[in-house]
């Protein structure tokens, strides 16, 4: 009931708006409250239609949220305590069921399953009951005697925070194994006991319960924005939280339990997209009821804009990235607020309607008349002409047939039919999952899928299941392994050897596998996990990747810290452990290591394992104490240089005399290793001992190449003499690319000329390693122009030339202009002009032919292949210089993709900017930064495609922003060659998995 | 007339919002303490606790770490002397608040050591430990005294021929302070020959108010509480309530959701209902010995930057229930062991010395696993059982009463998931307390309506205590609209209304005293 008549109304609204509120989230209540008016003001997509399904003579009021059965009925969360209770008032709040019996698409029938509930926010249905977060309680409520009304009531835990009602734990979720996802806002603070210890959750961030274990565990500031509102999983299980903000976030990489917060008071969160306003929940459209183009979208509840908002994802490194598309609803009611949405059993999608000209919790006060508790929708979004869809009766199914049901085409039917086998007691379900597997086809083409979804019923029971986990985790599909690398996590308690089955998942060619073992390593709480973090961090800078790695450093502190100060912790490469020790304690690790080596007494063999991890991330004084000690030890002697080339390390005082006996040791990876070290620090007195070791046939190759590149930074006259002596063609060919690269450091004409001439007398293949080691020089391109000016090479070399410096992604027109030149190709630099790219567009969509597009995707003169992947391609690099094409056209209309192949300039996808560095000296790099802190820059060469790290202060110059993408290598091709490939890159829409 | 400088001893016993409440405050604070020095405290366990002043004095003051200054032995030529009679904060301290060490070498022939001596130093601001060669002979060591005169009598054979040493630690809590009587007040007397004492004293200036004050921050769950109007001195033969009083419970979840089930609070008052019993549950879910955590603000002593302080009254602690150690069992990490545990109660009844001498220790009930969850209760119980002994210990010592409920409730089953109580748990728990309290554990049939009083009584005094919207009503959110009225100008509406669930739940409380029984059920 309204209290305020027109006049006080239209007072308030005007003081409201000069107090500095948004009229977006508080104003004045319209005029007509009717559902016919909220409908008369949707805007929709003129495929869709809009009907009122329930509203508040079903019983409903403030629906808070919603989740369907599998008997298909609707249950509606609804309160009227909220936002603050009154005194002297008993709360009674209801979960309410409505249900539609004659499949008309409106509610006919409503009852009341629980009430006398205090502020419910958030509840889901599983283990025989429901399961609501009221208040400071999670409590689970069930009904015993069959009546449809809960007679059980029991508080599983308490402790959660109230300081802000609209934050209480909410947005109940299932994960793919059956644990319960929830969250909460920003001015709760939880102390939770649980019979495994007291679990604590400061602000927002995100609770996850394994029901039958009674186990919590938080995780802080999982969405971004301060509120978390809402999950949603991909079809392989991948985890997406929303806050009620704008932000969508990846959750995974937020998983890992930790106090501390990646990136800051507001950090804490991978955020993937947003909506430009205030919006909560989501819906990852799955419903062949629906239009074919909202598949895979995001769909979004726009309680502030009134509005259903639509994202697009795409693949992004390990996680994803969102596109925002225009709405899919827009209303003018200002009471329309939409809190949550979801697809129904016909397929169309359903939207809980808080019904409110107020939302704001803080923007008006919390006992403001105008905050409607009288009202409240349920809307039903159809698609005209296009039939309901027909679920399966799950509820009368057997576990046998539930089983059946998990190699359904649709997410909402596997969902369903996994909560029921969730709630199935343990001796029906597990037997029947298991037979179910067994008897899957190996050709089945959802084979893997339907695997994953069947050990998702596994862990809802807590039953583990190694075999079927081993053959997740060696799936084709990475989906699957990296999936089954997050099972590792949860089941390691029950693993005979956790860490070691997620050795292959941290080296998994995919980031997202890779990604997941590092989250698993951090459950598991040994010190041994690190070495697992730490390794999945080899690869692609990623920022998932990243974060997550950071996190679990943070989190696995307290026990890879007191195992590496004890010497018991063995990376895989030395750089693993810089990676740790420069994210947090390198330096109280270094000053522990010291202290012991100066008091204790130890053993030979661990004094040089510690000195060996002094040396690795220890100082000059280190380094001249690991000389002393560990001369004659080869792993000390390459901490020293992996030191000294990563993070430059300097020479200790009198490092010459210390490293002599290395020099003419025996053994000659100590004599490598005491080379590269002279070398990285110039020791000038050994410059004839390492020439004549360059030049000393009889030597190993690997000596002699040693110190040919060691050479290359050596300050001696001589030198020169001797580099040009070992580009002879007499050389073995490795040597001579060295010994160019080398004289290029102290003579980059003279190397240009020598390479211009050895270009013409050597092998096809030895190119290119001639070509990387002059161009990795400042100013190696330049000399090389300048040289084959006047020196001849035939065509042929410069064709070799050419496809080299395309494949690495080199964008160098000079050397390009000259080489095309001599092979004779005529090449006319087209200017953009928008005309020709939609006259071309055209063409492309009526006349190209795909097939042909593709065949000449994968032509070598164009080299597409040697960056960009596709998926199903055979033989795309995996190492990605170029965004993965794969679904490419799903994200990208057909003109800015043929602005993107004709003028890479004008389009580059973020992050695939490329960083071209030089060095004071004197080497020049081309590539992606792979991660950067205070002293150091990593940056992965693309000529090389190795990760190379550079001192900050030896950067002499550093250019951002260009693309690696060459601009001419489609100007070979005819309009109708051009015209096939943009078709064929225009079908590259979202895969979706094979449907059975 | 001083004014207390830390703000628990704030006593307010109803709901005050006037201005004149800091007036009743301070003539309250006065009245008490002029009349709680008497003898010491007659309970006489192992260790004596020390009183709440001195606590924090041993804790930093730099004389009071061992015994060294209080000697004949030590050195004192190198302190400066002060003019005695007389207030330090006017001579050579101005302002000073805090400890003083003040000593005085006197020379005494042969028979005047051998004769009875008593020490007179007249009055001192505020309170004094006094040594003479090292042995303490007196001291006032709560506040309250700076107008009492002392006179300490000097036990035979201490005092020695030749040189003799008298050490006065003087504590002053706010205002002008020192060994402030008349000259003619300060002397020894020896038999019927006076050595007067008055002139320069060397002195030193010790631990100040400052950290004092630091140190003496009350533990944040106990910042509720305040002392009650009288002095509540120990239970001289184990647990009996013989006048109406506040009964408060601290713990942790358990304790708290005791409130849900109303079966202690019923079972304490059918035994007593000639009094009137109020129960305030303050137990907070995942409070321990070494950490409790309460919303900011909350019970807060000083006005925050981002709105009002908690209005709240404050609540006179007469007997307290302490429910801790099962969660503590469980905490792992190189601080956590049942020392740390016996650490961090004793930090804790340290406290609450200050309040109350009426102290009950519960021992938590112990693990199980009705819910197959994968807990072991064997290896649980016997770490547990160490904890329990702890607490066991710490009741003796302090000759406290304990009601062990471990013991008792072990081998039924009493939890849900292994931790928290069922509602048979707490029905069981309630039960064993009050039988090892010493009367019936019994529910009549009437009670069961005293009950379902409790219950209801307990649900208002919940969203009293822990009230939802917390951030609105006294944290950092007061500022938004959201608590305020919608009509500009009005005042906030919140702590109205938080206020209206407490005098609901006073009345409630009134109407059970009422239609209690005044008949004993045993």
């Amino acid at each position: 009931m309204r209290r305020f008549g027109l006049f006080l109304g239209t007072f308030l609204a005007t003081s409201l708006l000069t107090r500095g509120q948004n009229p977006l989230s508080v104003s004045p209540p319209e005029k007509n409250n009717s559902p016919q008016a909220e409908l008369a003001s949707f805007s929709i997509d003129s495929r869709l239609q809009v009907n009122l399904f329930a509203d508040e003579t079903m019983g409903i009021a403030n629906p808070i949220c919603f989740r369907w059965d599998p008997l298909g009925r609707l249950w509606v969360l609804c309160t009227w305590a909220y936002p603050q209770l009154k005194p002297g008032t008993k709360p009674d709040d209801k979960l309410i069921i409505l249900e539609d019996t004659d499949g008309d698409g409106r509610a006919d029938k409503s009852s009341t399953f629980a009430d006398g509930l205090n502020m419910p926010t958030g509840f889901a249905l599983g283990h025989g009951g429901v399961y609501i977060g009221n208040g400071r309680d999670l409590i689970h409520v069930k009904d015993t005697s069959g009546n449809g009304k809960a007679d059980q009531k029991k508080i599983l835990f308490t402790g959660f925070g109230t300081g802000d009602t609209h934050q209480n734990i909410n947005s109940f979720a299932w994960t793919p194994g059956g644990e319960l996802l929830f969250s909460q806002g920003l001015h709760c603070f939880s102390r939770v006991e649980t019979p495994w210890g007291i679990r604590r959750l400061d602000e927002h961030g995100s609770w996850r319960l394994r029901p039958l274990r009674r186990q919590l565990h938080s995780y802080r500031r999982t969405s971004g924005g301060g509120n978390p509102w809402g999950f949603a999983f991909g079809d392989w299980g991948e985890p997406f939280i929303k806050s009620n903000g704008g932000e969508v976030s990846e959750l995974l990489p937020s998983m890992i339990h930790t106090d501390h917060i990646a990136g800051g008071y507001w950090g804490g969160a991978m955020l993937i997209g947003a909506t430009k306003i205030k919006s909560m929940a989501i819906n990852i459209v799955d419903s062949p009821h629906l239009p074919k183009d909202l598949q895979g979208d995001f769909l979004i509840a726009g309680y502030f804009a009134r509005n259903i908002a639509r994202l697009r994802p795409t693949t992004d490194g390990a996680g994803h990235k969102l596109t925002t598309l225009a709405p899919l609803l827009t209303s003018s009611h200002n009471a329309f607020r939409p809190v949550d949405l979801n697809i129904g059993p016909d397929g169309a999608l359903y939207i809980a309607d808080w019904f409110n000209p107020i939302i704001g919790h803080y923007q008006a006060s919390l006992r403001h008349p105008d905050r409607d508790k009288d009202h409240g929708r349920i809307w039903r979004i159809s698609a005209k002409g296009s039939p309901s869809l027909k679920p399966p009766s799950l509820a009368k199914m057997k576990a046998s047939e539930l089983c059946e049901q998990l190699g359904s085409p649709l997410r909402r039917t596997r969902k369903l039919a996994k909560l029921r086998l969730m709630d199935l007691p343990k001796i029906d379900a597990i037997p029947a999952i298991q037979k179910w597997i067994d008897e899957l086809k190996s050709d089945d083409p959802r084979l893997e899928h339907k695997l994953f979804e069947a050990i998702g019923v596994f862990e809802s029971h807590e039953t583990v299941n190694v075999s079927l986990l081993k053959q997740l985790l060696t799936a084709k599909d990475h989906r699957a392994r990296a999936y089954a690398t997050r099972v590792i996590g949860r089941w390691h308690h029950l693993l005979e050897d956790p860490l070691s089955l997620l050795k292959n998942s941290a080296t998994d060619k995919h980031s997202r596998v890779r990604l997941e073992a590092i989250v698993a390593a951090s459950d598991i709480r040994e010190a041994d996990s690190i070495i697992i973090a730490a390794q999945a961090t080899d690869g692609p800078k990623d920022r998932f990747i990243d974060f997550a790695f950071t996190q679990a450093v943070h989190a696995l502190a307290t026990h890879w810290k007191p195992a590496l100060m004890a010497g018991n912790l063995q990376f895989n490469q030395s750089s693993h452990l810089l990676r740790v020790v420069s994210t947090i304690g390198g330096n109280e690790v270094a000053e522990v290591i010291r202290q012991k080596l100066a008091t204790q007494k130890l053993k030979p063999e661990e004094t040089t394992k510690l000195i060996a991890l002094l040396a690795g991330i220890g100082n000059s004084a280190d380094a001249e104490l690991a000389l002393k000690i560990g001369i004659d030890n080869p792993g000390v002697l390459l901490a020293l240089t992996d030191s000294a080339r990563a993070r430059n390390l300097q020479a200790p005082a009198g490092a010459a005399k210390l490293i002599s006996p290395a020099l003419v040791s025996q053994d000659n990876a100590i004599r490598i290793e005491a080379i590269r070290l002279s070398g990285l620090w110039s020791l000038n007195e050994h410059s004839e001992t390492i020439g004549s070791i360059a030049t000393d046939r009889p030597e190993k190759l690997a000596l002699r190449l040693a110190a040919t590149e060691a050479l290359g930074s050596m300050n001696d006259p001589s030198i020169i003499k001797t580099l040009e002596k070992l580009t002879a063609i007499e050389s073995p060919p490795i040597i001579r690319a060295a010994a160019i690269g080398s004289l290029a450091t102290r003579d980059v004409k003279r190397a240009a000329s020598l390479t211009a001439s050895l270009l013409t007398k050597v092998e096809a293949k030895e190119i290119e390693p001639l070509l990387s080691a002059l161009l990795q020089r400042t100013r190696g391109t330049d000399e090389l122009v300048a040289t084959l000016a006047t020196e001849t090479i035939s065509a042929d070399t410069a064709k070799l030339m050419l496809r080299w410096l395309n494949s690495t992604g080199r964008n160098e027109p000079k050397l390009t202009e000259l080489l095309n030149k001599i092979i004779g190709l005529k090449v006319t630099t087209q200017k953009y002009n928008p005309d020709y790219v939609a006259e071309l567009a055209k063409e492309a969509l009526n006349e190209g032919d795909a097939v042909n597009g593709k065949k000449i995707f994968q032509l070598p003169i164009i080299s597409c292949t040697a960056c960009h992947a596709v998926d199903g391609i055979e033989g795309t690099v995996t190492t990605l210089k170029g965004p993965n094409l794969t679904a490419l056209a799903a994200g990208l209309p057909v003109d800015i993709i043929i602005e993107s192949v004709l003028w890479p300039d004008r389009q580059i996808k973020e992050g695939y900017q490329a960083t071209t560095v030089l060095t004071k000296d004197g080497r020049a790099l081309n590539g992606f930064v792979h991660s950067e802190d205070k002293t150091v820059l990593r940056i992965r060469d693309l000529t090389t495609g190795k990760i190379a790290s550079l001192q900050i202060d030896n950067i002499k110059q550093r250019t951002k922003g260009v693309t690696v993408m060459p601009p001419q290598l489609t100007a070979n091709l005819t309009r109708t060659e051009l015209r096939d490939l943009i078709k064929y890159l225009t079908t590259l829409e979202t895969v979706k998995e094979p449907q059975p | 007339m001083k004014m207390h400088p830390l703000g628990y001893f704030i006593h307010v016993r109803a709901p005050l919002a006037s201005l004149l409440a800091s007036l009743l405050i301070i003539a309250g604070v006065c009245a008490f303490h002029v009349v709680a020095e008497s003898k010491p405290s007659p309970k006489k366990p192992n260790s004596t606790p020390l009183p709440h002043w001195t606590r924090l004095i041993m804790a930093v003051d730099p004389g009071s770490q061992g015994d060294a200054w209080t000697k004949s032995s030590f050195n004192h030529a190198k302190w400066k002397t002060m003019k005695i009679p007389g207030h330090f904060d006017t001579a050579q301290l101005p302002n000073f608040d805090g400890v003083v060490w003040f000593r005085k070498t006197i020379k005494l022939s042969p028979e005047q050591a051998k004769s009875k001596a008593i020490l007179h130093l007249g009055q001192i601001d505020d309170m004094d430990v006094t040594w003479v060669n090292g042995t303490r002979v007196g001291g006032y060591e709560n506040p309250g005294h700076h107008y009492t005169v002392r006179n300490y009598p000097v036990p035979a054979g201490l005092l020695k021929t030749g040189k003799n040493t008298i050490a006065v630690r003087v504590m002053d809590h706010g205002a002008p302070g020192g060994i402030a009587g008349n000259p003619e007040q300060l002397f020894l007397e020896l038999g019927k020959e006076t050595v007067p004492l008055a002139n320069l004293w060397h002195y030193a200036p010790g631990a100040n108010l400052n950290a004092l004050n630091k140190q003496a921050e009350v533990h944040i769950f106990l910042r509720p509480l305040t002392r009650p109007a009288k002095p509540v001195p120990a239970f001289a033969k184990g647990f009996k309530i013989t006048d109406d009083q506040t009964i408060i419970l601290l713990g942790g979840a358990n304790a708290a959701e005791s409130s849900r089930y109303g079966w202690i609070e019923t079972l304490i008052s059918a035994k007593h209902p000639k009094h009137q019993l109020s129960f305030r549950n303050m137990a907070w879910p995942a409070d321990t010995v070494y950490q409790q955590q309460r919303p900011r603000n909350f019970f807060g002593t000083s006005k925050p930057s981002y709105g009002e302080t908690d209005h709240r009254p404050t609540i006179a602690a007469d007997t307290i229930f302490l429910w801790f150690g099962k969660m503590e069992s469980l905490e792992t990490g190189s601080e956590k062991n049942p020392a740390s545990f016996r650490t961090s109660y004793e930090a804790i009844l340290n406290q609450l010395d200050d309040y109350t001498g009426r102290v009950v220790l519960l021992t938590p009930a112990p693990f199980e696993d009705p819910l197959g969850i994968g807990l072991d209760p064997k290896e649980l119980n016997i770490n547990l059982a160490e904890y329990v002994a702890t607490i066991r210990e710490l009741a003796d010592d302090r000759g406290l009463p304990v009601v062990n409920l471990f013991t008792e409730l072990k081998g039924k089953p009493v939890t849900s998931d292994g931790q928290m109580l069922s509602t048979e748990g707490h029905r069981l728990a309630a039960e064993v307390i009050a039988r090892q309290l010493g009367f019936s554990s019994q529910l009549s049939t009437g009670n069961e309506t005293l009950r379902d009083a409790f219950i209801t009584k307990n649900a208002l005094w919940r969203q009293y205590w822990l009230p939802t919207n917390w951030a609105f009503l006294y944290g950092n959110r007061q500022t938004q609209p959201s608590s305020r009225s919608h009509i500009r100008g009005k005042p906030r509406w919140f702590p109205e209304d938080v206020n209206k669930s407490l005098s609901d739940l006073e009345q409630m409380e009134k109407k059970i005293w009422k239609e209690l029984p005044k008949k004993e059920t045993d």
